[in-house]
């Protein structure tokens, strides 16, 4: 066995799965009481409801690319495997809650702008974001070396992530001289507390999917070495 | 000295990447050939009406040579995969950085005098009128080549390198290039109308911005991907 | 029109719903099949025996 080769700690169960059910009661919970006790909006009627999905779904998008940033940033400084796996799996569970955060931002921009899609600077850095993951996630579908692997998507998603606001500035700026005006409204103070509720309850969600499909991936791993430690064994 | 050392790879590199282009005169002959092709399809898809391909004409210009630019980014890598010749080159003292400032400048060439071809046959088929700031266009165009080229020469080093290069290059590589499009577009849009809102200038300091930051990023990424 | 927008609303909830649940579903099929994978390699369970 090289020390080229990277090993990786099999992770343990515990109480993850107790955990996975008590986040999703929990976000339940959040939403039957955001959609029972708010009121409809001056502007917006029902469709404020809708807010109590895509904005945490944003939220927790930005916040599994930061996990993203991080720890490409570590595993091109330390090396070790962990933190590739688990920048990959962040990066999935943040394509899924950005591509949702799309579809239900189409799904509120229907009936309140009356289009599926404005070329406006959220909306569209939003897009662009998904297309930088989904490209990460294509690049390791095609690449099977492990340390290739690792290194390339750290670089692909280190770059990915600076061109994220780079992104929003350019098309707001492209907006801005069009004269456009801005279409999000900003929602009444009331709603926040039910929004702020949805959002921990949903990043309590993403934390267990983003430590399910880690637990994944470090097995597939781990075992990938211990077949080659025993192919390299067994020559013997 | 070292920075002379440098100098001299880069050169040698940027001489060997040209020079295997010039002997395969087919290889840039095609790809202009692609991109005057993709013109004429832009032509077909948005005209004939004269102002509506004026309209169109700084979209159509950039896009054509980025469709056909890819092709040569994954190409400027092609020699060296075929010999085995990237283990060798990996091989040779020196930073790593230089193989990729190399490969900068012969794409540059590459793309830029695609671009002198391509923005000829625009000019014609697209009834484009050549405004008085004809020089800073070509800044623009200058400005945005560069990031084409930084960027792609980047994420080709990935993609020629692994399986479904054709599809991945493109994947990797137009999400990060909005920034540049759009800026780049929306100069030569604004500077062939005469420039009445006086837009030009801020886009092309934010390409020139952008130009800067992923030159400087790429840069850094560089060795962490060409060494694996 | 208020009436109608409850039918954006409804979608938003079901998409929502449609998609926790079936990335839920997914994963969890993945880590079974990542944990038998590891039992048929190495002999036991994923988190028993020695530490790697």
């Amino acid at each position: 066995m090289t020390t080229d080769d990277l090993t990786v700690q099999v992770p343990r169960s515990g109480g993850w799965a107790a955990f996975g059910v008590l986040s999703i009661a929990a976000l339940i919970a959040t939403q039957v009481f955001s959609f029972v006790t708010s009121p409809p909006d001056v502007n917006m009627g029902q469709l404020e409801k809708i807010m109590y999905v895509h904005v945490p779904a944003a939220w927790v998008m930005f916040i599994c690319f930061a996990v993203v940033l991080v720890y490409s940033l570590r595993f091109l400084w330390k090396g070790r495997e962990e933190d590739d796996l688990l920048a990959a799996a962040a990066a999935e569970v943040g394509a899924i809650f950005n591509g949702l955060t799309l579809i239900l931002g189409m799904i509120w921009g229907k009936p309140a702008w009356g289009v599926w899609w404005v070329w406006e600077a959220r909306l569209t850095s939003t897009l662009v974001l998904f297309l930088v993951f989904v490209g990460y996630l294509a690049l390791r579908a095609f690449v099977e070396d492990p340390q290739r692997r690792g290194q390339w998507s750290a670089a692909v998603g280190i770059l990915g992530a600076l061109n994220v606001p780079i992104v929003w500035m350019s098309v707001t700026w492209w907006r801005t001289l069009h004269q456009m005006p801005s279409t999000m409204q900003d929602m009444a103070k009331i709603y926040w507390v039910g929004m702020f509720a949805n959002f921990v309850t949903m990043t309590l969600v993403v934390v267990y999917f983003i430590r399910r499909r880690y637990e994944a991936a470090a097995i597939v791993r781990a075992a990938e070495h211990a077949a080659q430690a025993a192919a390299l064994g067994g020559d013997e | 000295m070292a920075f002379r050392d440098d100098v001299r790879r880069i050169r040698a590199i940027a001489w060997k990447d040209l020079t295997t282009e010039r002997r395969s005169k087919a290889g840039f002959n095609s790809v202009a050939a692609l991109a005057i092709t993709i013109l004429v399809l832009f032509g077909f898809a948005l005209g004939p009406d004269a102002q509506a391909l004026r309209d169109a004409a700084a979209g159509a210009l950039w896009l054509s040579a980025l469709f056909a630019g890819v092709l040569a980014f994954n190409r400027s890598y092609q020699v060296e995969l075929d010999g085995g010749a990237l283990d060798q080159l990996l091989q040779y003292p020196g930073p790593r950085w230089v193989i990729y400032v190399g490969k900068l400048i012969a794409n540059s060439l590459f793309v830029g005098l695609m671009l002198v071809i391509v923005v000829a046959v625009g000019i014609a088929l697209f009834q484009v009128r050549i405004p008085k700031a004809w020089p800073s266009l070509i800044g623009v165009f200058a400005l945005g080549a560069v990031g084409l080229v930084v960027l792609g020469t980047f994420y080709a080093a990935m993609a020629s390198r692994s399986r479904a290069r054709e599809v991945l290059l493109p994947l990797l590589l137009f999400p990060m290039l909005v920034p540049v499009l759009l800026a780049a577009i929306s100069a030569t849009k604004a500077l062939l109308v005469g420039d009445i809102m006086h837009e030009s200038g801020a886009w092309i300091k934010l390409l020139g911005a952008y130009d800067l930051i992923f030159l400087v990023a790429t840069l850094w990424a560089f060795e962490y991907v060409i060494e694996v | 029109m208020q009436a109608s927008n409850w039918d954006f609303v409804i979608a938003a909830y079901v998409v929502t719903w449609v998609v926790i649940v079936g990335y839920l579903a997914y994963s969890q099929r993945a880590l079974n099949r990542a944990r038998a994978e590891y039992t048929r390699v190495t002999g036991h369970r994923p988190g028993e025996g020695e530490a790697v």
